[in-house]
């Protein structure tokens, strides 16, 4: 045991004075915290997260690829997917951050430690993460077939322009994590806590499940939201097709519809409202002699009577008051017609490709919803909530970690 | 909205917290009569049965579960505000969906806390554990036979644990040294449930520079609420004062020349011993210490205690010594004039124990001042020059029931071994001969004479 050297109490104290009390300040403490969020990073398992937001992206990339960026209903939940992904990403990173080495942190505090230092070392070490994250999901999303358009928005890329938000989604709850994290006295209290942040995070975003009127200013408070928000706004959502609708369609060519009906009702329907409505639209219009034998293409035509009028132009109404009015009709009331028809027949009928575009873009406009348009101002203000998220999760952290030394013994 | 047509069921919600329903009622009235009548075997007064709210947390405080009758109470607080709402709101609505569930989640917080204070009450009145099926089935009955069965009485009453029994002080107050710790602590006390609580009274010493002082007392006495107000980190209504300078005046200035280290080793496993100590430097050294001078203090300090042949490891395949030696070490680097350490060897063998107790007391020898809390003080007792005797008195406050040399100490308590003198002073439930209020009392007339 080697001799304990030290000088005498009066010289001791001496040389204190002289030295002054003054300690380190806070900007100066942050370098030796991020030195020990790097050597966790290092020597613990910290380093796990970026394999694993891999993995993560991989699996979700598998299930969107063919999706997002084609269709409304794809985008949707390609949003929903990637915000999952950063919020996963971002929760899990620091939950344990802060709990697992309260005590440490008590007894640094009493040392000189300030929190704004150790929170700020915080904040660098998970933007760094995040970042990482961010850039390793990215890249295998877009190597796993995603397709991002190659213009983007914001930014000259798509891929930047996604990236940001993924980046500010992950961030976001990297903080919402951080502060459980400086609230909680012990890493099961965390970990118990965590589902229920991920499921209210999922469930009042209010970009899947259509929440009740009570409850929809919730969905304000959520990380989500502003997340699925800003995904589905930069991939232009409102400007896709609906495919929904016309899938369902589509699906069922081989549906039959139809039934028996009485010339007796037949006969009533000309009297509905409908056609009512409709008594002066003219189905037949005025025609010429010349113009029916070019229609009919029955060849030259005598020039004398080429430009006599055939036929006046017949309504609606006059159709009906001809078929309500005619004898032969009336004598067969009682008789049954049987209409049949596949759904298939009906698109055939009226076409295919004329009704696709009829239900795709009738649906997707029914389904416009402004808080996804591609605008400027819209994804800057999401971006911007994001950060507000960013900002008022690390501060309560901060004040809530200054309380420290209020914990039970 | 009809107030007046709900009225009846919220008095009676409010009064006996329970529906207006004749079995309901007779149930709660009985068990306010049980009550009634613990309470007055508890020591306390039988009405409180009666006063809504405050009746749990009287119930708490017989069954020696205070810390259960807070929660309880403010839950009993809730639940009531949340059922009388639902009268407010249309039923079937979301409104009333969400205070059903409120009020669900309440009762079963209730349910638990309730559990504990039952099961408290059975170790209080010394019964089988049996009884927690019908207390929380049917209070009712335990209640009415607890209440009136004479061979159902409590071990000890709660009006002992509370803080109206007289109060003594010596009236003492030590003289400041110019070298060496003065400390005159009048009262640390802090707000419980909005009821003062006094942790330590009366604590008077004077320690010279080079004294190695022992820190006995039992389990909630106030050792470490004692140090805690010494190193000023949890200020009391004191003066403490450190070769002639005022603690607590000087806090920032003097706040590094007091080492505190705790009873865990709180260090993080990832860092290199070296890197530990050098940010333990960087954090506790004036910021006048320039990097090299840091590094210097570092190489000395685990020259001193044997850490330099570890410098490279990390704190996490350290052995139990050797990472209490280096917690130690990271206090000991900016050179405290006192230096206190809880329980430095706890999960040490007796040999590692006392090697680390010859560091101590070398570091005495250079005119510290060395104050140590430890539970095993008797195989390195030779070591020490003095030693402090917490106790708690008849208000669970701990008082100073001993301070000075360790012969004296032997005498004045006619015990030899310093675990004695601790079982001497703890109350008789925690095993101990209850004789604290004594020797606070005689340590007072000593000292005075």
């Amino acid at each position: 045991m080697p001799e304990i050297r030290t000088e005498p109490p009066a010289a001791e104290r001496r040389e204190k004075r002289e030295r002054g009390f003054r300690h380190r300040g806070r900007t100066s403490q942050v370098p030796i915290y991020l030195g020990k969020q790097y050597r966790f990073f290092i020597n613990e398992s910290d380093w796990k997260v970026l394999p694993m937001a891999a993995v993560i992206a991989a699996l979700v990339a598998m299930v969107i690829r063919n999706k997002l960026f084609i269709n409304m209903e794809g985008s949707l939940m390609g949003a929903l997917a990637m915000t999952c992904v950063a919020l996963w990403n971002g929760c899990f990173n620091s939950i344990q951050a802060i709990c697992r080495e309260r005590p440490i942190i008590k007894r640094e505090h009493r040392s000189g430690l300030h929190i704004t230092s150790y929170m700020a070392a915080h904040m660098i070490y998970q933007f760094t993460l995040c970042l990482a994250q961010t850039g390793i999901s990215m890249y295998v999303m877009k190597i796993a077939g995603i397709q991002f358009p190659d213009k983007g928005f914001m930014t000259p890329w798509m891929i930047v322009d996604v990236g940001i938000s993924m980046l500010l989604i992950s961030y976001a709850a990297d903080m919402m994590s951080l502060f459980i994290s400086s609230v909680s006295q012990t890493t099961t209290g965390a970990m118990t806590v965590m589902p229920f942040v991920l499921i209210f995070q999922l469930v009042f975003s209010g970009g899947i499940l259509p929440l009740p009127s009570w409850c929809r200013p919730l969905s304000n408070f959520t990380i989500s939201n502003y997340g699925i928000r800003v995904i589905a706004a930069q991939s232009g959502y409102n400007e896709l097709p609906m495919v929904t609708g016309w899938n369902t369609l589509s699906g069922m060519r081989q549906v039959e519809i139809g039934g028996e009906i009485t010339v007796d009702q037949l006969l009533r329907m000309l009297d509905s409202p409908a056609v009512v409505r409709r008594r002066d639209e003219v189905v037949i219009p005025s025609m010429t002699v010349g113009q029916a034998a070019d229609l009919l293409e029955t060849g030259d035509v005598s020039p004398t009577v080429r430009d006599e009028v055939l036929t006046g132009p017949v309504t609606v109404g006059q159709i009906a008051d001809f078929l309500r009015e005619n004898k032969a009709l009336r004598d067969r009331r009682d008789q049954t017609i049987t209409l049949k028809a596949t759904v298939g027949d009906l698109l055939d009928l009226f076409g295919e490709e004329r009704v696709k575009n009829l239900v795709q873009t009738k649906t997707a406009e029914a389904a416009y919803k402004p808080e996804y348009a591609r605008t400027f101002r819209n994804i800057a203000w999401n971006w911007l909530m994001l950060g507000i998220f960013i900002l008022a999760f690390a501060l309560l952290a901060t004040v809530s970690l200054e309380m420290i030394d209020k914990d039970k013994r | 909205m009809n107030i007046q047509a709900h009225l009846p069921d919220m008095i009676c919600l409010v009064l006996f917290g329970t529906a207006v329903h004749p079995l309901f009622l007779a149930q709660a009235v009985l068990w306010l009569i049980g009550l009634w009548k613990i309470f007055e075997k508890c020591g306390l007064k039988g009405w409180w049965a009666l006063v809504p709210v405050a009746r749990i947390y009287q119930l708490a405080l017989c069954s020696d579960r205070e810390l259960e009758g807070r929660p309880l109470a403010v839950l009993e607080v809730l639940q009531i505000l949340v059922s009388c709402s639902s009268y407010f709101v249309p039923s079937r609505s979301d409104a009333a969906d969400i205070l059903a569930v409120v009020s669900l989640l309440i009762w079963l917080l209730q349910t638990v806390y309730l559990f504990r204070v039952y099961l408290g009450l059975i170790e209080v009145f010394d019964q089988k554990k049996w009884w927690i099926l019908p207390w929380m089935l049917v209070d009712a009955i335990p209640a009415l036979i607890w209440g009136f069965g004479k061979k159902y009485q409590p071990l000890w009453k709660a009006k002992e644990i509370r803080d109206d029994a007289p109060v003594f002080f010596s009236g003492r107050k030590a003289n400041v040294l110019e070298e060496g710790l003065t400390v005159n602590l009048e009262e640390r006390s802090c707000r419980e449930f909005f009821r003062k609580k006094v942790l330590l009274r009366d604590i008077c010493m004077e320690i010279q520079p080079g004294h190695m002082v022992l820190l006995l007392g039992g389990s909630g006495a106030g050792k470490t609420t004692f140090v805690n107000a010494v190193n000023g980190y949890e200020p009391a209504k004191a003066e403490v004062v450190i070769n002639g300078k005022n603690m607590y005046k000087h806090y920032k200035e003097m706040q590094y020349d007091i080492g505190f280290v705790p009873q865990q080793d709180l260090m993080r496993g990832s860092d290199s011993v070296y890197r530990t100590l050098m940010d333990a430097a960087a954090l506790r050294l004036p910021s006048s210490f320039s990097h090299s001078e840091r590094q210097e203090r570092v190489e000395q300090v685990m020259d001193i205690f044997g850490l330099t042949p570890v410098r490279r490891e990390q704190v996490s395949k350290l052995s139990g010594g050797q990472r209490k030696r280096l917690s130690i070490a990271m206090e000991f680097i900016p050179n405290p004039t006192l230096f206190i350490l809880d329980e430095p060897d706890s999960g040490l063998d007796g040999v590692m124990a006392r090697e680390l107790f010859l560091q101590l007391r070398r570091i005495a020898d250079q005119g510290k001042i060395i104050i140590v809390i430890t539970h095993t003080p008797d195989r390195v007792i030779d070591l020490f020059d003095d030693v402090i005797v917490l106790a708690k008195d008849r208000n669970r406050t701990g008082r100073l029931a001993w301070y000075g040399p360790i012969p004296e100490a032997r005498a004045f308590f006619r015990r030899e071994k310093m675990e004695e003198i601790v079982k001497s002073v703890n109350r008789k439930e925690e095993g101990g001969d209850g004789l604290a209020d004594e020797y606070i009392l005689k340590y007072a007339e000593v000292h005075h004479a």
